[in-house]
Order: structure tokens, then sequence, then C-alpha cells
């Protein structure tokens, strides 16, 4: 007799035997599965293809000061990034499949007789399954090891420690394994249904691109972040916001554990049990699809005896039959309309469309950019900027829906019967792709609607609905025909949709890793990541026949790749003797040959993009510099020595060539202290070959022709002495672009028909003189910390005066620097001729068909449709050009001008008298609170008619501040004059967040000692320059800075020295009254790199008769000593009383205390933003409600 | 005119299926007998041009089958062992899909036709019903009435009464012979019933050999005075089956009836001659073939 204690030991002792049975056979499966090795793959491939080194702030400090590649600072980006794009497709299939392997095989029935339970089998199943993830993350580890302990791709790193790869492998990668595997096997196991296997890592994929890691406004609370940190499976918004919320120092990075904190942990715990839950609720109630179908099948065996007929007798010869094989389009349809009924079925079709229509709708609905303006949407521009994500989303449902509808014959048991019909083997593979693309036609009507919503409900109107229709139908056509023949060809290959999958997720993933590595080319970038951009000006103008090519290439290879599905296809199966055969070298050559005929036409369109592509290549031409150069702490480099001081162009524009032709002269001066024997060029390669004509006072013309080159010389026929000119005539004919650009994205300089855009900004426009071994004045410093080889500017920053005509057809509009002296019109052609009397640096020529707004010596060249924002840009424009010049200087020239020119690059660019901005930088802005974007732009591009143009600034530390520090200080003051206090205070807080956000503090350096070599320097020189301009000018007052100002300008207008910061600190310090106080401010805002930090505690407030006593401590946890406003305030308002100015040193508090009229609510410091800081959220606090009955009459 | 030349097929984990078989099958019915594994379904895949053989020819009037499998499938019906449908379409629709897939049509109309076949299967009343929801035997009925669409020349029938009723199982059985009058039917089946009943020429197979090409009458003639029957006591089975060559033993009305095989006449004494049966011959067939497997391993 067996006691209960006993039978019950002995009941989990089997259970425990059963379990580990199914567990071992599940681990064995997955291992054995191609999932699992092409995840393996993967993540090989990510590891050593991408870097988040490099995605880190602080990653390109030079020298010694590195990230080590093998911190935990390091690697925990990394496992959350393979988290978020590795793992979840595969682990979730892994896991969807575990589930309803069993129902595949036809074991679930037999399964279910056994005393196997349901709950064992669930857990069991997924302890398999989990053991396998465990291996790959096991696999991922070992292989980041040898890539980073190795320093594979060069990367610094610092000694050995395995818990800097175990522990983000346990915090991000493991959790988000094991929440798709687990959600996608509860689910499947639940529903039965492989679509949530296929659904889960879509969705995780989207919310994580649109709210989960991506989605984190400006003032989000705490709570909702908080929120989202825990819902987030893959880690990266804590990593993203919490991690490297502000840059923690390369010595953190380097050397100390992760800073964990509890919101990480508890995120990761519910990461974990949420999966947990749902097995074992799935598991509780989930159905076998046996017992299911025996229900029914008894139900309906027994309904169907009852009604069976009488015998009767049997007369097949009777029937009127006639057979004729199906041709392939027969064939086709048939199929077709079988998948077709099989898709309308499934809710897949309806998740899609549904996930498609949101995502556009949010993708493409932009929102409000830094300045608060709202992006005027156009048709085109939703299309284009939601066309990556509706590519991968579209690709991934077409790779789910094509390897479900090719698995479904083997899966119900029909391919016996469909294989052995007489239906052409093409018409099965034509039928599925053509229901592919039926789902694709589907999804591309979701697109379009939900952009012609969006368009609607923001303006009323659908107008501009057909640009959607050519990006979502004839643009990403060809990627999905593409990818579907890419899809059947793999399936017909391997006949497994485990295979199949995995190697449609690689592709994929393999393309975005080359996309992210700047890889891809119109050649290899067939779904066009990144290679498009839409302008108004007209469709696709400028990479139009790139785009053509590269589409006419993916429907080429459509055709090969359904050709190459339909022979590998086997409707029989092959023996696999005669397998062997085939894989023999002999054999595989000749097959080959045989696929060669279908090879010819995708070469030839293939070799043509290549051809193209390659002639468009824009590297610079510009000699590498030193290694030396980069270790020193400065070095002197020459600017040019003979300078252009004038020049006469005839530019001709043959847009419908793409053409221009220059014929030029350049007056050349030797400014240098020696002869000189030859004048150095450099052509670029978009000018072609130029031909020179050398004129020289008593010698005869040499001529001359020139190719690019980084530097060729133009030998004279008799040495130059210090102070002769030269006259260098030149003439070349140009297409420009030259060639396909790489991969789309940005280009500078364009003659199309519809624009033009050409500048001495990059050199590609006219021959330019190079630098000179010759010794002169000119001083430029390449600073030790300089990552960039030396470039010149046009002429070395030199000032010219130019004469220019132009000749372009009528219909265009042309503008450029200096004043239009005349016009001339013949036949369809116009010519006009510039001049500029005040000598300019630079020169542009824009061309377009404008329309024109000018007043108070301000112009605004635009397209007619694009009229919203200019009365914003046109007031800004006349503003700026008054109030500048009566603080700085006045304007030397007729006109301001400001000219649009397509968003090939979004961007502006100050020219002399012509400023270049792209349509989506102003033009296309909606809401304009303070003039917005347009207000900001224009004032800032205008200030550098001032800050570049009028004062030239050496290349040396600090002198960035002269430029993009000025314009933005310039915009602060004209935002406050325009808009008041407020609206500069908003500007300043905008100013420092930027600051904040990409400065890097580890190898930040002060504003003296700042070049402009990163972003992060970029940000350092112009919006910390902005606000410690600002802080100047406050402290010295408006009149005293602006005539410190205005001589500095003058000082320095001649162009033939260039300004320094320290000269203008010397300028501003000799206005000052108090040149202790001024030096104490300078030293700290640009000698050194001190921010305050400031903190409130203890607000305290007591009703003491009529009045509020109220008290506040402020800290200061930055460095420095700085003098601060602290305002007790209502609301916005700081009523009488309420504002205190006081000292903080560094590391100090400060007492401040307010008597008051009426209960205030808070205490801020700096509430005008006037004062740089950082963690100015902590810089306030609110005072305690009072009893109701001490807080007296309320005002 | 169906031919089969040294057919060999050797499975990838060397495993051989067929060993060098070669048949002839004309017109009519042609019964393919033998038990499970015997390789009968590697064969019938092989003929319908859905596997390739290691070695040998198929060869259907002239034209190569192993070669050109698609030369093959217009001509074809063909009612595998194991198939399925798609589980959501309804009965009609499924064989509408089928026939268009073989081109079949009609005057009438598919649809018309459809239901003319669903008819002759006896699946009027479920022609409208999703076929998740048939039973086996329903969906065996369906399986044949897609492979008699199109008067096909050559039906290859593997397995076809596994699932069915008694009633239906006639039904096929009138169905089938119809078909045979003009065109190849191979039938393949262990169920020696089916060729009894069907078929004028069959052939054996065992572990891939081919045992015999016989017609039932020739190979009940050649066993003619051999077989006897008695009735034996459960405790003196053993020293029979050691003593005699059983061919046959089963239960009648709960007694233990043996089946001897007894060339030279000595039998027990209560055991009587009985006219032989298809049965008798092709158990002392496939028993032969079992022993000199046996001997060949040993």
């Amino acid at each position: 007799m067996i006691s209960m204690p006993q039978l019950r030991s002995v009941r989990i002792a089997s259970s425990r035997a059963r379990m580990a049975t199914i567990a071992t056979l599940e681990f064995r499966m997955q291992v054995a599965s191609p999932l699992f090795w092409a995840l393996l793959a993967l993540l090989v491939a990510a590891i050593s293809t991408l870097n988040p080194v490099a995605m880190m702030r602080g990653a390109a400090a030079d020298g010694a000061s590195r990230v080590f590649a093998n911190s935990i600072w390091a690697l925990s980006p990394s496992f959350a990034m393979s988290g978020f794009f590795v793992y979840p497709f595969f682990a979730s299939i892994m896991g969807g499949f575990a589930a309803l392997r069993d129902d595949d095989v036809g074991m679930t029935e037999l399964l279910e007789s056994t005393s196997l339970t349901r709950r064992e089998h669930a857990w069991a199943t997924f302890a398999g399954l989990a053991a396998a993830l465990g291996l790959a993350i096991l696999a991922h580890i070992a292989v980041l090891i040898v890539f980073r302990e190795l320093s594979i791709g060069g990367t610094a790193r610092g000694p050995f420690h395995i818990s800097a790869y175990l522990v983000p492998a346990l915090l991000f990668a493991a959790p988000t394994a094991l929440w798709s595997a687990g959600l996608a096997f509860a689910m499947a196991n639940r529903t039965r249904r492989a679509m949530w296997a296929y659904a889960l890592p879509v969705l995780l994929f989207v919310a994580e691109f649109l709210w989960l890691w991506n989605w984190h406004p400006a003032g989000i609370s705490r709570v909702l972040d908080d929120a989202l940190i825990m819902l987030d499976p893959t880690g990266l918004r804590w990593i993203s916001y919490r991690l490297f919320a502000t840059d923690p120092g390369l010595t953190v990075v380097n050397t100390q554990p992760l800073a964990l904190d509890a919101m990480l942990l508890i995120g990761r715990l519910f990461t974990v049990l949420l999966p947990l839950s749902a097995i074992a609720l799935s598991a509780r109630r989930g159905t076998r699809r046996g017992e299911q179908s025996r229900a029914s099948v008894r139900q309906r065996s027994s309904s169907a005896t009852s009604q069976r007929s009488p015998f009767t007798a049997v007369l097949t010869g009777a029937l009127p039959m006639q057979r004729l094989a199906p041709t392939i389009a027969t064939g086709s349809m048939t199929v077709l309309w079988a998948e077709l009924r099989e898709l309308m079925r499934r809710p897949s079709l309806y998740f899609s469309t549904l996930l498609l229509f949101m995502v556009v709708a949010d993708v493409g609905g932009a929102d409000a950019d830094a300045f608060g303006s709202l992006p005027l949407l156009t048709g085109g521009g939703v299309a284009i900027a939601a066309l990556p994500a509706v590519t991968v989303l579209s690709c991934l449902f077409l790779l789910f829906t094509l390897v479900e509808l090719m698995h479904r014959d083997q899966s119900s048991g029909f391919e016996p019967l469909a294989m052995s019909s007489s239906t052409p083997t093409a018409a099965f593979l034509i039928g599925r792709g053509a229901a592919s693309l039926a789902l694709q036609a589907v999804l591309t009507i979701a697109c379009v609607a939900s952009a012609a919503v969006l368009l609607y409900t923001r303006y009323g109107s659908t107008r501009d609905v057909w640009p959607l229709w050519l990006v979502f139908g004839g643009v990403l056509g060809p990627t999905a025909l593409l990818w579907v023949s890419f899809v059947i060809m793999v399936m017909s290959a391997t006949r497994s949709r485990a295979a199949t999958l995995a190697i449609g997720f690689g592709a994929l993933l393999l393309t975005a890793a080359q996309f992210v590595g700047g890889m891809l080319t119109w050649l290899t970038n067939w779904p066009l990541f990144g290679a498009l951009r839409w302008t108004e000006f007209a469709v696709f103008p400028l990479d139009g026949a790139a785009l053509l090519a590269n589409r006419v290439l993916a429907l080429v290879l459509s055709v090969v790749f359904f050709v190459v599905a339909c022979r590998v296809f086997e409707r029989t199966e092959r023996d696999p003797v005669a397998k062997r055969e085939r894989w023999k070298l002999r054999h595989l050559g000749r097959t080959l040959v045989s696929y060669s005929p279908l090879l010819g036409l995708p070469v030839l369109v293939g070799g043509f993009l290549g051809i193209r592509v390659h002639e468009g290549r824009t590297l610079p031409l510009v000699a590498q510099a030193a290694p030396g150069a980069m270790t020193q702490d400065a070095r002197v480099v020459d600017p040019p020595s003979p300078v252009i001081r004038r020049m006469d162009l005839f530019i001709a524009l043959q847009p419908a060539e793409h053409r221009v032709t220059v014929t030029g002269w350049y007056d050349v001066v030797n400014e240098s202290r020696a002869a000189v024997a030859h004048v150095p060029f450099r052509i670029q390669r978009a000018l072609g070959s130029v031909d020179f004509l050398v004129t020289q006072r008593g010698t005869a013309p040499r001529a001359s022709v020139m190719t690019p080159t980084a530097r060729g010389d133009l030998d004279l026929a008799r040495s130059m002495q210090v102070g002769d000119t030269v006259r260098i005539g030149f003439h070349y004919s140009a297409v420009v672009p030259r060639g396909f650009s790489r991969n789309g994205g940005e280009r500078d300089a364009f003659v199309l028909p519809t624009a033009v855009y050409l500048s001495t900004h990059r050199g590609d426009f006219l021959p330019e003189i190079s630098e000179s071994d010759v010794p002169n004045d000119g001083v430029r410093f390449i600073p030790a910390t300089s990552t960039n080889a030396p470039t010149s500017g046009f002429n070395g920053g030199r000032a010219f005066t130019v004469s220019m005509r132009v000749s372009a057809p009528s219909d265009l509009v042309v503008n450029s620097v200096g004043a239009k002296e005349r016009t001339q019109v013949d036949r369809d052609r116009t010519t006009t001729t510039w001049v500029t009397a005040e000598p300019v640096a630079a020169i542009n020529l824009l061309a377009g068909r404008y329309a024109v707004q000018r007043r108070d010596g301000v112009a605004v060249f635009h397209l007619p449709a694009h009229a919203n924002s200019v009365p914003v840009i046109l007031e800004t424009l006349a503003a700026a050009r008054a109030s500048f010049s009566s603080w700085f200087a006045p304007y030397p020239w007729p006109e301001l001008r400001l000219s649009e020119f397509p968003d090939f690059n979004t961007q502006a660019t100050s020219f002399p008298t012509n400023i270049a901005v792209s349509e989506g930088l102003s033009f296309l802005a909606d809401t304009l609170l303070y003039g917005g974007l347009p207000f900001a732009v224009t004032a800032h591009e205008a200030a550098h008619q001032w800050w570049g143009h009028l004062l030239a600034a050496g290349d040396g530390p600090g002198t960035g501040v002269l430029v993009e520090g000025m314009a933005d200080y310039s915009t602060l003051l004209l935002a406050e004059q325009r808009y008041g206090s407020t609206a500069r205070a908003a500007m300043a807080a905008r100013f420092e967040t930027q600051y904040l956000q990409q400065r890097v503090a580890h190898s930040e350096r002060s504003l003296m000692e700042t070049s402009d070599v990163s972003a992060a320097d970029g940000a350092v020189s112009q919006k910390k320059g902005a606000m410690v301009m600002w802080m100047l000018h406050r402290h010295l007052g408006a009149e005293r800075t602006f005539s410190a100002l205005q001589r500095f300008i003058r000082e320095h207008r001649t162009r033939r020295t260039f300004a320094t910061l320290q000269q203008l600190m010397v300028a501003l310090r000799a206005e000052s009254t108090d040149s202790v106080a001024f030096d104490r401010l300078a030293g700290q805002v640009v000698l050194s790199t001190a921010l305050p930090e400031f903190a409130v505690t203890d607000p305290r407030c007591q009703r003491e008769g009529t009045h509020f006593m109220c008290t506040a401590r402020v800290h200061n946890h930055g460095l420095g000593t700085w003098s601060v406003d602290v305002a007790a305030g209502v609301g916005d308002r700081v009523p009488v009383g309420g504002r205190r100015t006081i000292q903080v040193p560094a590391g100090g508090t400060t007492p401040v205390a307010f008597t008051l009229d009426e209960f205030p609510e808070h205490v801020v410091v700096d509430p005008e933003v006037h004062v740089l800081q950082t963690g100015r959220a902590q810089a306030r606090a609110t005072f305690p409600r009072a009893p109701r009955s001490a807080r007296g009459v309320q005002r | 005119m169906l031919e089969i030349r040294n057919l060999t097929k050797t499975y990838s984990g060397g495993v051989t299926a067929l060993h060098g078989i070669s048949l002839r099958m004309p017109v009519g019915m042609f019964g393919l007998l033998g038990p499970n594994g015997s390789g009968k379904t590697t064969l019938m895949r092989i003929v319908a041009g859905l596997l390739e053989p290691t070695a040998g020819q198929v060869l259907i009037d002239g034209e190569d089958v192993v070669g050109h499998p698609e030369r093959v499938w217009p001509r074809l019906g063909y009612l595998p062992q194991s198939f399925g449908f798609y589980p959501g379409l309804t009965g009609r629709a499924m064989l509408a899909h089928m026939l268009r897939l073989k081109g079949v049509s009609s005057t009438h109309g598919v649809d018309a036709l459809c239901d003319d076949l669903l008819e002759r299967v006896n699946l009027t009343h479920a022609a409208k019903r999703p076929v998740k929801g048939y039973s086996g035997g329903m969906r065996q009925r369906l399986g044949i009435a897609q492979a008699i669409a199109g008067n096909p020349e050559l039906l290859i029938v593997d397995e076809p009464t596994a699932g069915l009723d008694p009633e239906e199982r006639a039904r096929f059985y009138r169905l089938l012979s119809e078909l045979a009058e003009n065109r190849t039917v191979i039938l393949s089946t262990h169920i020696v019933d089916d060729v009894a009943v069907l078929c004028p020429r069959f052939a054996v197979v065992r572990y891939g050999r081919l045992l015999a090409t016989t017609t039932p009458t020739e190979a009940r003639a050649a066993i003619a005075g051999t077989m006897f029957e008695g009735v034996v006591g459960r405790a003196d089975l053993g020293a029979i089956a050691d003593r005699y060559h059983v061919t046959q033993a089963f239960l009648v009305e709960g007694q233990n009836r043996v089946r001897l095989h007894a060339a030279d006449g000595n039998v027990p004494p209560h055991f009587t001659a009985v006219a032989p049966t298809l049965e008798d011959a092709y158990h002392l067939l496939t028993q032969a073939a079992a022993a000199a497997s046996t001997h060949q391993a040993a």
C-alpha cells in the first residue's frame, strides 16, 4: 500500500521526469533550428559592424582619452541595441513556433492522451526554449569578449572584467529575449495562431520607435517617463534618458560600475514577470487544438451520417468534363483567388493595415521643432518621412504573409494534390506573389489614406495627395516586388519556414546595419533608406535619374529572383544521390552558366548605376594632414599667398542639361613677403578640366589646362614680386552635380531646370587658389584636438570684389551677391549683372521660379506656394537689418536678400547680401509662436552679415564664438526687441538645453580654447557662446556692449586681419566701468568651463500681519560664483517684492527672503534665463500651502 | 500503358525502399499489394512524378515520367495516402480550387461539375461546410472526387479505402471499376479484399522487392488443394505453428481458426481441405519473402 505522501512524491518525480524530457527535446530542436543559427550569425555580424561606442557622446574624444569599448557603460548600449534589433524577431518566432509545433506535426492529440498535463507541457517547452536563448546569449557574450578584448576594430579598451559583459547581458539582452519569446509563446499557446509570433516583434519595433525609446518631449512628466521605462523591454529608454541624460564623464564611463536605479530594476523585473505570467495564464486556460477538432468532428460526423443518402449508382462517365492544362495566367489566377480568400480570413491583414495607418499618421505628422514651430506638412514630405518605417513594416508583413502562404500547402497536407496537378510551377509562385502584392496594395492604400487624413485634419483639404501615391505606390512598389520575389526565391530553395524567416530577417538587419555604417549606395540601397528627400521645387529633380535606375534595377532583379525561384522550386522531391551530384563543382559551373543570360540586364543596370555613383563621388581633393599635426599644441598653416582681389565672371546656365559654363578672370595679388614663381590651384572634381590663361604685364599670355587636383601649380612667366598683380583667365563647363550622389541625401551644389544653387562655400564652383608654401602675415591655427584635415575657405577667407554676368533661361529668377546692376533679355534667356562694390569673401548663385517680396531694403525670394511664413521672414529680415545696423555697424550693401532653395540639404548659409535658406528650414513652417523657426533662422543668418562677413574671424580656438555664438547672441537681442523678454527667455532656455544635450563634459574646453571640430564643440561655441555674450551684455549694459562691438567690427573690417575672441574680450573690457568684476565674470564664462547648478531648498512662507515673509535657501552644486536673480512668483507673474539678486559661491548656500503682499506659489532661480546653468529643473521649489486661516485675503 | 523499369530508390539515411522493380501495367485496374513499409507509397509517388528515383525509368505510353514529370500531371488523377485540404475553405470551394488547378472544366461550369462530383462521392450535404469540420471518411471522399475529376488517363489511388465505412467502400469499388474500363488505375493497398474485389491483375511487393505479378485466379489456382483449416485450442497454437506452415490464425466466434498450407496434405486430423483465398496466396508470398530476407540477413 502506497501512502499519500509517497504517492505525491512519485507523482512529482514523474512530473519532473516528463518535463525534463520535453525541455531537453525542445532545447535540441531549437538549437538545431535555422532560426537559432541565423540569430547567432546576425549577432556576430552586428557586433563586428556596429560599434555602440561610436554612438556614445564623448566617443570622439581625442588622443588617449577615449571611451573603453569593454567598459560596462559601453557594453550596456551594445546589449540593449541587440536586444532591440535582433532578439525580439528571432525569440518571438522561436517562441510562437514552439507553442504550435505539436499541432504542425500532428502530435497534439497523442500528447493529450498521455499523463503530461497542459501546464507541464507549456512550462517544459518554454524552459527548453529559454535554455536555447540562454545559449545564444552566452555565445553573444563570448563573441563580444573576443571582439572587444582583442580590440578588433581598433577601439580603446580597459582592463577585462567579466561582469562588464554579464551584467548588461542579464539586464538588457536576456529580459528582452525572454519577454519576446515568452509573450509570443503564451499568445500562440492560447490562440493556436502563428500570427502573434509575427505581430509581437513588429508591435515592439513600432512601439520602441514611436514611444518607448524615441518619444521624449521636453517637459515630460517623471511619472510618465518612469512608466515608459518600466514598459520598455529593451531598456533603451533608461539608457538614453537616465544613464546618458547628461554626459557622465570619461572617468565614470571607463572605471565606474553602472549607475543602476530602482526604476530600471523594477522595469527589468516587470519585463521578466510579464511573459512568465502570460505563460502561466495560457497554460491554465489554453486549449489544445486536438480537443476542439475532436469535438467538432464528432458533432459533424454524426450529422453527416444522419444525412447520408441511399445508395445510388455511380456513373462518372456521364459527367461532361474536359481537361486542359492551365496556362501560367489561368493557374496564377486560380492560386491568387484562393490565397486572397485566405488572406481576407486572416486577422493579420487588418492588423497590419491598422498599424501602418497609425505609423504614417505618427511619423508623418512631425512634432514641433526646437523653436516651437510646427512644420507645414506636404504630401511628399509626409510620404518621404514615413517611407523608411513603411518600408520596413511592409517588408516584415510581406515576409510573414508569404512564408505562411507558401507553407500552407505543407502544413495542410494539400501539397501532394497541388503538386501533382497540371498547374505550372510558375503559376503557384506568381499567384502567391500576387496575393502578397495585393496585401501591399492594401497597405499602400492605408498609408495614403492615413497621410490624406493627416493633411485634411491639419489643413482641411487633401489637394496634396498625388505625391503620396507616387511615393507609397511608385517608389515603394518596386521595393515590395523585389522583396516578394526574394522571399519566394528563398522559400522555394529552402522549403523551410524557419530558414526563410531567418534569411529574411538577416537581409533586413544587414541592410539596416549597412545603412547605419554609411555603406549603402544607389546600387545597393534597395529599400532606399535615407536616400530620398522631398522638395516642392520639382519631383525628385536632383536624384531622379538615380532613383529611376535604382527602381529599374529592383524590377529587373525581381524578375531574376522569380525566374531563379521557378527553377529551384522542387515539385518533385529530389533524390539525395542526384542532389549530391548537383553540388559538384562541374555541375555548379554549368548551373551558373545557365543562369548567366538572366544576369545580363541586372549587370547592365547595376553597372550603369555603379559608374554614375563613382562619377559623383564627392571626396575632397584636399591633401591629408600629416599625422603629427594632430598631436601638436598648435600649428600655423599659411593661407593662400597670392590672393584674389577682384573677379569678373560670365556664367551661362543650361539647367535642362544640368550644365554651368563659366568664363572668368581673377586679379591675383602677391601679398606675401617674398616673390612667387607660380600660383597654386585646387580644382575640385565637379569642375572637370579647366582652361587657364595667365596674362602678366610684360609677358606673353600663357595658356594651360588643369584637371582636378588637390594642388596644381600654374607657372608664371615671371615671378610675382610682393604687391604684383597677375590676371588669370579661366574657362570650364561642368555638369553639376556630376554623376549620381552616393546614396541620395544632401547636396550643396546643383543646376536643375527648376532650381540652381552654386557657391564658393565648398569650393566646387570656381577654381580655388590653394595654400602656398611661402610664409606671409596670415595666421590660422589648427588646434591640437582637431580630427579634421586642415581646410581653407575660398581665397583663404580674403575679401574681393566681383562683377558677375549670369545668363539663364528667362523662367528662372537669378539671385546672387552684391547689387543687381542691369538685366538684359534676349529671346528666352535673361542676362543679369551683379556687382559688389563692398568686398565679399564668398559668393553664391541661386535661381528658381521665384516670387519676390520686398520692403525696407530687404527681399525674400521664394516659391509662390511657400508664402505661409514669408511675412515673418520679411519682417525679421527688415528688423535685423535695421537693428543690427544700429547695434553693430551700418549695413554696407544696398539690399539684404534671402533666397529659398530645395530641401536637398536642410540648412541655411549666409552669403554676403544673399542668404540661402532651404525650404524645410523656414518656408514650410506652420505655427509661428514668437516667429518660430523662420524668425530664429532669419535673424541668425542675417546676423552673419556682420558676424562672419563684415567681421572675419580667424580659424583659431575660440573664434567660433565670433561667428556662430555672436549670431545666436544677435538673435536673442532681436527676439527681445521684437517679442519681449519672455520670447528671449524661451529662446535662451532652448539654447541652454541644446548646449547641455550636445556638450561632452569630460572633454569640454573653455570658450577661449574651443575649436569647432565636433558637434559638441560647435554647441559650446554657438549656444554657450551666445549665452555668455548675453551675460556679458547684461553685465556691461547694452550701450557699452554695442559701443565695444562697433569698435571691434570697425577694427577688423578690412579683412586684412582675422579677429580672435581675445580681441573681443579686450574690446568689451575696455568699456567696463569695473574691470575687476568684468574679469571675474569673463574668467568664469570665457576662460573656464565653470557652470552653476542651483537647487532650492527649505521654502517657507509665514504670514506677518498683512504680509507674507517667505524664505528659501539657494545652493550652488556647480562651479563658480554667480550673481543670479531669484523670484517668488504666482504663475508667470512676479509680485512686488518677489525678486532678489543674490551671490551664490561654488558649493555654497545663500538664503533669500521676500516680503510679499500675497502668498507666492513657488520660488525660482534665474526666472528670465540670464545665467547659463545645468540642472535648471532643480532650481525651483514650491512653497508649502499655509493653513487656510493663515493665508489671508488672496489677491 | 505504364511501364516501370528497374526502379530503385534509396533515401538519404541509406534505406533502400525499392530494389530494381520492373512492372508493366496495361489499361485497367492494377493492384499493388504489400504490407506497411513495403515501398508501395514510394512507388506511387515516383509514378506520380512527386519523387525522384535513384535509378530506373517510369514510362507512360513511352513518355518519361522521371525526366519530365510535368508531362504526366495533366493526365494524372492522384489520391495520396496522406493528404489534406485548406481547412478554412468549404468542400465545394476546395474542390473547385482543385479542379481549376488541374484544368478541369465542364460545359455547365466548374461549380456545376463540383456539385455533380460531390454527389458522386455523397458529399452534397456537406458541400458548404468548411473542410476542417470533415471526418476522415469525408475528407477521403473529397480526395476521391478530386482524383477522378477530369477523366484522368492514369489514376493512382494509394490506400483509398482507409477511413471508409463498408457502404462507402462498396460505392468506391464500383466507381473505381467503372473508371478502370478505359484507363490505367493503380490501386495501392495492404487490404487483400480490395485487390480481390477490384483487380484483374496485381503485384505483390515486400521490402521494396517485387514478389509476384499475377491475377487473383492464378494466385488462388497455384495453391489449390494445399490449404487446410481447423479449430485449435489456445494451448496448441504454438505447437501447430512449429510443426506446420500456418498462413493465418484468426478468431471466429471466439474460437481460434487456423489455416495451413501443406502441399503434401500432411495436416492434423481435424483439419479439412478448403478452397484457397487470395489472402492465402498473399500470405504465402510475403512469408516466403520474409523468410528469405531473414536468411539473407543471417
